[in-house]
This record gives C-alpha cells, structure tokens and sequence, in this order.
C-alpha cells in the first residue's frame, strides 16, 4: 500500500528516545492496520474479548502509544477523512482482498495449517468504523490529542510538519513525501522484535528518518518531481505504468523535467487514469488548518473501566500502561543527561 | 572474597536510601580500593555516583575485584532493620550467590539477599562548566523543595553573589526560599557567574529525603545545565554525587 519508493530514498536509524520532546504526528489508520496485522495470537487469530469483539487495534494504541510517551515522545493521530474519488477504487479492492484472505485463513486453520492461518489471518486484517471509533475513545481517556483530517490522513500530517506543529509525520507508506511532509518516520509504531512473515525469523525493527530536503538533494529533484515519480510508478490513486520501477521513473523525470511533458509522449496514454488529477491531489490536498493540540492528563479510571471492564483487558497490564502515561508526562521538556556526555 | 565492615551502619544505610528512589537495581563493584556505584535512572535524567574507600571500613577485606549486583529495593528494606548502635558487615557468600548484611550488636542478626545480574552501561564522564557553588544545609534544600511542591513540578535554582535561591511558579501562585550570605543555612558560597536552572521537583526530593537536615550538601550549578549534589559521606573520603538534567523549554 502507498507508493513504493524504497529503493529511491536514504533513511537513517533512530533510538525512540531522540524522538523525546517532540511532537510527531502519526497516520491513524495506517498504524491500526498495522496492529490488526501484528498483534495476533499464535494461531494468528485476533485479540478478542469475551464478547468476541476485536480487541488488537486496542491493544496497539493503547501499550504502544504508552511506550512513545514513556520515552517522552508527544504523539497525535490524524485521522482518515474522506478519501478523494479516485482512492475509491483501491479502497474497494483493499476489501476484497480482506475477505479473500479471511476465506483462506478460516480454511487453512480448518486443515490445521497454522503457518498458512497466520499469513492469511494478517492480510484479513478489516478495520470497521467501530473499531476508528473506540480507537478515539480511548485516545480521549488517555490525555491524548487526535486530529480528524477532511481527507487523507497523509496529507494532514504533513501540513502539520510543514506548520511546525509537529516535529515529523509518522507512517509506512512513502506518500507523506509526496504530500511534502519534511520529516518521516518509519517503523515507529513496530519498532522492536519482529516476526518475519510466513518465516521463522525474527528482526529488530528500529525507527528510521527520512527527511524531504535530504532526498530531494540526494536525487536532484524537487518535491513536484518527486511527486511525478511515485505517479509513475504507482499510488494508492493511480496504478502506476507497468513496468517502471523507481529508478526507470526517475531518469524519465529528469529527462523530460516534468510529468505534464511526459504525458505528452507515448508514455500518456498507458495511465489508467489522468495522472495530472492524481498530481493535483498530492500537491494541492485536502487538509485543514482548523485543529488544536492539546495534551492532557490520562485518566486512569476512565482507562481501565473501557479497557479492563469493557474489553477483558488484564487490569495489571494496563496499569503498567498507565504507569508509563504517568512517567512519559513528568519527561515533558525533560533534558537528558546524554546532551552533556563525551 | 569480600568481607566490609562498619562500625556505624548510618553511612550505607544514607547512601542506599538515597540512590534506590533512582534506581532499582545496582552493580556495586568491591575492589582491594574500595567500592564504587555509578548508574543512571532509567529515564537517563539523573546519575547517581558512589564511591567508598576501603579507609572508610573499620576493616575491609577483598581480594580480586568483583561486580556485585544488588536489588536495591530489597536492601534498602534490609538495611532498615539495623539499630543504630549495630555495627555493619557487609559478606560475599559466593556459595549461594548472595550477599550477607550482619548487625552485630546485642545479638547478631545476619540477612541475605541474592545476588542479581546487572546490566552495566558504560557510562561517559560528562563534561559541565558549573559557574557557581554552594553549601547549604539540607534541611533548607528540603523546605524550599516542599514550599514549591505545592504549587508546581518544578523549581528553579539560582546561586548568585547575593546568595542562594529556590523559587517556582504556577497558576497556583509562587514560592521563593532565600538565602542570603551569612544565613545560618548558608555555609559556602563561591560565584564565578550567576547561574539558573530550573528542574523536576520530585527528582530533588528523591536526590535529597535520604539526608538529615544537618547534612551539608554542595551544590554545583550552571544556567540551563544538570546540578551537581555531593553529600559528604565519611567525614569526607567518601562520595554520592548525584548529577540532575535541568528541565529545557520543550522544543
């Protein structure tokens, strides 16, 4: 999902604890795929309560958002508002890709083929407005802001950055970029020991930084170009022309300078869609300027009557959670002794 | 082996019961010279530095240096049980991999705890260009702490040629404690440059509730860099040195 423009783009590796002090802005819905994918029993089954209602997506906001503010990180989420027409089509095929991993994954776990379950069970992964919903809910009772954007999450975040009201945008997809976010990072929300897919192994996944200026200067482009690249080889508005790559689309931008010339060539006619409209959405977005940020005290009634009540939580766990809301809160505006070492 | 022994069990028992607010668990390293401690919380806002020297026991006896990881919780709650007229002795008991604290007195009473592992950072000496320094009774430190704790989580510390200060701000209203040269609470004071800062209360109460208000504490201190706190431990060949991060406009 997003464009791929990982082999194009230099990163550089983080400690959570660098990111203290400072806002960050994370894409919403983007991080609650990720826990829907992750966090899962062995069988690779969701995290449910008594009820059988789905209870992963809680889970990672809740524990995860607690360790950003342990280590004095001030996050907000920006929420998903109306995707632009043309994300329609990919919405709708993301679906259907859910319920056919979710028809899969019930077979292989009726054959007894666990590996396979989890694979499946991960691509399965739905998000309903419910579940956006409790999300928020809890985000209240913890103290923590949440910003609804008018339409991609991305995009919002990104204007933020560039507002200076958070220090970088959090996301997997690349697009953030492209929306012309000045600093990303990636793995924020799954940093630590990871579980390769379908494999045996496990990796320890650190955040990592990619700032804007740096790679358009690493590749001698601008933001608008950059915008061309992904549009070339695909978003989550356009599929991208079949067999160019990152490297293909950016020599073809700095050949022709520009996507409105490339669409004059040959090249036009393969887009599926107008890519200039694709283009427009990127550099025009839908975002506004009406938010507030405001980080309060997290309640910690009101946390373990919706998580320990609620939904089955295990009232010691989510006091430890509490816990480390409580310490994160103290850390605010707090130097490290590190500043004054060597 | 490691045999160290106090005829006054005050001295551990301060140190402990000022460091484990900070920290949970300590590696304590027993050399022929002496024993060290130095760690940071787990936040890395405070360090806390201890160092006693063999001169410091009545007797001491340890052969081969040797890292002992201690629960500082436990020993703390140990080192509570001691009368003040007991003498101290500190033993590796390598068998059972624990260390023993005795209290010899009208009876002796030995305790042990088991011996944990630590993870030992190396830690990098830092560099702070203090400007100022002052000795202050601890009594006075702890006023002014509980004075500005009801109206805020943090204080600021001042030391300048006209003396020493502790102030806070909130919307609850202020607090101010002076201290002026020749005030009783005010034994030293030495300014190169007017320094400020400002820090979290509840890690200068942890850093300072284990002194008794007679203690004199010296107080290094620089505008907007970590304040330096050294109790006199020992009549004054030992140290517990604690280092604060100052509390930063949020960037």
């Amino acid at each position: 999902m997003g464009v791929q423009l990982g082999d194009l783009v230099s990163r550089e590796k983080l400690e959570l604890e660098s990111l203290s002090g400072k806002v960050i802005a994370i894409d919403a819905l983007n991080s609650l795929y990720q826990f829907l994918s992750i966090i899962r029993q062995r069988d690779g089954e969701l995290l449910r309560d008594s009820r059988g209602r789905i209870t992963s997506h809680l889970s990672g906001i809740f524990y995860r958002t607690a360790n950003f503010v342990e280590a004095g990180i001030r996050p907000v989420y920006v929420f998903d508002g109306k995707p632009p027409e043309l994300k329609r089509l990919t919405v709708e095929q993301r679906q259907l890709a859910r319920m056919e991993a979710e028809g899969e994954w019930k077979k292989a776990l009726e054959e007894g083929r666990i590996q396979d379950a989890r694979k499946f069970a991960q691509r399965a992964g739905r998000l309903d407005a419910a579940m956006i919903k409790q999300a928020q809910e809890l985000l209240n009772r913890m103290g923590l802001p949440w910003v609804q954007a008018p339409g991609e999450g991305e995009a919002q975040a990104a204007l933020m950055v560039q507002r200076g009201d958070a220090w970088a945008a959090a996301s997997q997809d690349f697009d953030s970029l492209l929306f012309g976010a000045p600093r990303l990072v990636r793995n924020l929300a799954i940093t630590g020991r990871r579980k390769l897919p379908g494999k045996d192994v496990y990796i320890d996944v650190y955040p990592e930084l990619i700032e804007l200026e740096k790679v358009l200067a690493e590749l001698g482009i601008t933001r608008e170009q950059l915008v061309d690249i992904g549009i070339l080889v695909g978003t989550d508005y356009n599929e991208g022309i079949k067999g160019i790559g990152p490297k293909k689309a950016l020599e073809l931008v700095k050949k022709y300078g520009s996507l409105v010339e490339i669409v004059k060539t040959d090249l036009g006619k393969k887009f599926e869609v107008d890519p200039l409209e694709v283009r427009e959405i990127f550099l025009n977005p839908d975002v506004t300027s009406d938010y507030t940020l405001k980080w309060g005290e997290p309640d910690p009634e009101a946390i373990k009557k919706f998580l320990c009540e609620e939904y089955d939580f295990s009232e010691d766990r989510v006091q430890s959670g509490i816990d480390k809301l409580t310490k994160g809160k103290l850390e605010r505006g707090q130097a490290r002794l590190e500043r004054w070492f060597g | 082996m490691v045999s160290a022994k106090m005829s006054d069990p005050k001295v551990w028992k301060t140190c402990v019961g000022a460091m484990v607010n900070l920290i949970e668990e300590a590696a304590f390293k027993f050399s022929p010279e002496g024993v060290k401690m130095k760690a940071m919380d787990p936040s890395h806002v405070a360090l806390v530095d201890f160092e006693l020297p063999a001169a410091a026991f009545s007797e001491y006896s340890v052969k081969q240096p040797v890292t002992l990881g201690i629960n500082l919780t436990e020993m703390d709650k140990i080192l509570s049980r001691a009368k003040s007229d007991d003498e101290l002795i500190l033993e590796l008991d390598e068998k059972m991999n624990r260390l023993a604290i005795v209290f010899k007195g009208t009876s002796t009473r030995r305790l042990s705890l088991p011996l944990i592992d630590v993870r030992e950072a190396e830690l990098q000496e830092p560099r702070i260009q203090f400007t100022a320094v002052a000795e202050i009774l601890a009594g006075v430190i702890q006023d002014g702490l509980k004075d500005a704790e009801l109206i805020s989580d943090n204080v600021r510390f001042e030391i300048s040629e006209e003396g020493f200060f502790i102030t806070a701000e909130g919307d609850r209203g202020s607090t101010e404690l002076k201290l002026c040269k020749g005030d009783k609470g005010l034994l030293k004071l030495s300014v190169k440059e007017r320094a400020r800062a400002m820090f979290n209360i509840k890690y200068l109460t942890d850093m300072t509730k284990a002194a008794g208000a007679a203690d004199v504490i010296r107080i290094s201190l620089g505008t907007d860099l970590p304040i330096q706190l050294d109790y006199p431990v020992a009549g004054g060949v030992g140290r517990l040195r604690f280092l604060l991060a100052p509390r930063v406009e949020s960037e």
